[in-house]
């Protein structure tokens, strides 16, 4: 049992061996250079045009085709070990077990007898030579064979190990949009409070009826992912929503309106003008004309306020 | 090196062993008087009295464990023989009846 307990912490004082690691890596020359296509999700988009009543939306799926220039390099990649103690430990391990054995052979050729000149207080003579100088001897063993067994690990371990590897080095991307294609799905118009108006794109195209569409469109979605428009389309929706709020309100002498609403119902019609020139261009004039007067009143030194009847009415549309 | 140690003492050599500290030169006035012995002859007649001249001497009265207590003072000098103990020891050695009985003659 002692024995093996001896084995074990021997074991354990050889794991006890600092071992420096360091690590470096060089680069060789060029291998090879190539190209790598990939394709990567790429965006929603969607064009609107309109002819009243009726709102037209084509929606467009695009992918991002990536291709990468790579460069292919060999490395190198060296791992050295070292242990600073081994050396001396070793050295030491050697010569100290080395005077341990020795000493443990030359005590049977020493004299066994007790030395009789001693007695101690338990009635014991004195250690032989031959004992004193196996208890030396152990006492080189224990402390030799640890510092031996602790350099021989340790330059067991010393040395270098050299991998080969090749690596990549990207040297340029280019991005473009691929693979546009119509889509088929559902579509939402969505204002500032929620959807305004819902429809099903098939092979690309959607159309909404003015009814539909009440109020301002903020945004619109396909399959609820955010679908771009560019700035002619963003022009045509508003163009397009507030015809239909013109549509919706009901008709209202112009006098009765405040000023915020006059203002608001001329931005409107401004809008709609876009699309319908001819039906919006009358009370448009009607409008302006009547926020002109009301500017005029409260001008300083202006006439008083009041206009003749019939000025600032809206012609029916 | 502490465990380094020798084989146990016969009796005889234990004896001989406390009689030559005993009469170790010079010899305590008080071993004089209360052994009744010479400071010349002290070794000669304590060995005769006690019969650990011979090598089969063996311990009866005292014990081998009683000589080795009464024994401690006069090793307080060291464990070589040659360690003269003081006279301060001897009297305690002394101080063990049945010794002085045994260096006396006494079985």
């Amino acid at each position: 049992m002692s024995r093996a307990a001896c084995v074990v912490v021997l074991a354990l004082l050889g794991g006890c061996a600092p071992i420096e690691v360091t690590t470096r890596t060089e680069r060789g020359p060029l291998l090879r250079t190539f190209h790598r296509p990939s394709i990567l999700e790429g965006a929603t988009s969607a064009t609107a045009t309109a002819s009243w009543p009726t709102l037209e939306l084509r929606v467009v799926g695009t992918d991002t085709c990536r291709d990468e220039e790579l460069a292919e390099y060999a490395e190198e990649r060296v791992t050295e070990r070292a242990a600073p103690s081994a050396g001396p430990s070793l050295s030491t391990g050697i010569a100290v077990t080395l005077a341990g054995a020795i000493a443990f052979g030359v005590s049977y050729a020493v004299s066994s007898a007790p030395d009789t000149s001693v007695m101690d207080r338990a009635g014991r003579f004195g250690p032989s030579p031959a004992t004193l100088v196996r208890g030396w001897s152990l006492a080189g063993l224990v402390v030799g064979l640890p510092a031996l067994v602790v350099g021989i690990v340790g330059y067991l371990q010393t040395g270098e190990e050299v991998k080969h590897l090749k690596v990549e080095q990207v040297m340029g991307q280019r991005d473009a949009v691929c693979n546009e294609r119509p889509l088929s799905g559902p579509v939402a118009l969505l204002g500032a409070r929620g959807a305004v108006a819902r429809g099903e794109a098939v092979e690309g195209v959607v159309r909404f009826d003015a009814t539909a569409v009440g109020s301002p469109v903020e945004e619109v979605t396909f399959a609820d992912r955010e679908v771009e428009l560019d700035g002619p389309s963003l022009a045509v929706l508003e163009a397009f929503a507030a015809c239909g709020q013109l549509e919706l309100e009901p008709v209202q002498p112009l006098e009765q309106l405040t000023d915020a609403a006059l203002v608001a119902r001329a931005g409107r019609l401004t809008a709609c003008r876009r699309l319908r020139p001819e039906v919006v261009a009358p009370s448009l004039e009607a409008v302006q004309a009547e926020l002109s007067r009301r500017r005029a009143s409260e001008a300083p030194g202006a006439p008083g306020s009041g206009a003749p009847s019939g000025v600032g009415a809206e012609p029916q549309r | 090196m502490a465990g380094c140690v020798g084989p146990l003492a016969t009796d005889a050599e234990l004896c001989r062993d406390v009689v030559v500290r005993l009469c170790h030169v010079p010899v305590c006035d008080l071993a004089v008087s209360r052994l009744g012995v010479d400071a010349d002859t002290c070794e000669e007649v304590l060995l005769a009295r006690t019969g650990c001249g011979a090598d089969e001497f063996t311990f009866s009265v005292p014990s081998r464990d009683r000589v080795l207590y009464c024994r401690t003072p006069l090793v307080e000098a060291g464990d070589a023989r040659t360690a003269a103990p003081s006279c301060e020891n001897v009297a305690d050695a002394l101080g063990c009846p049945d010794l002085v009985s045994f260096l006396k003659g006494a079985q």
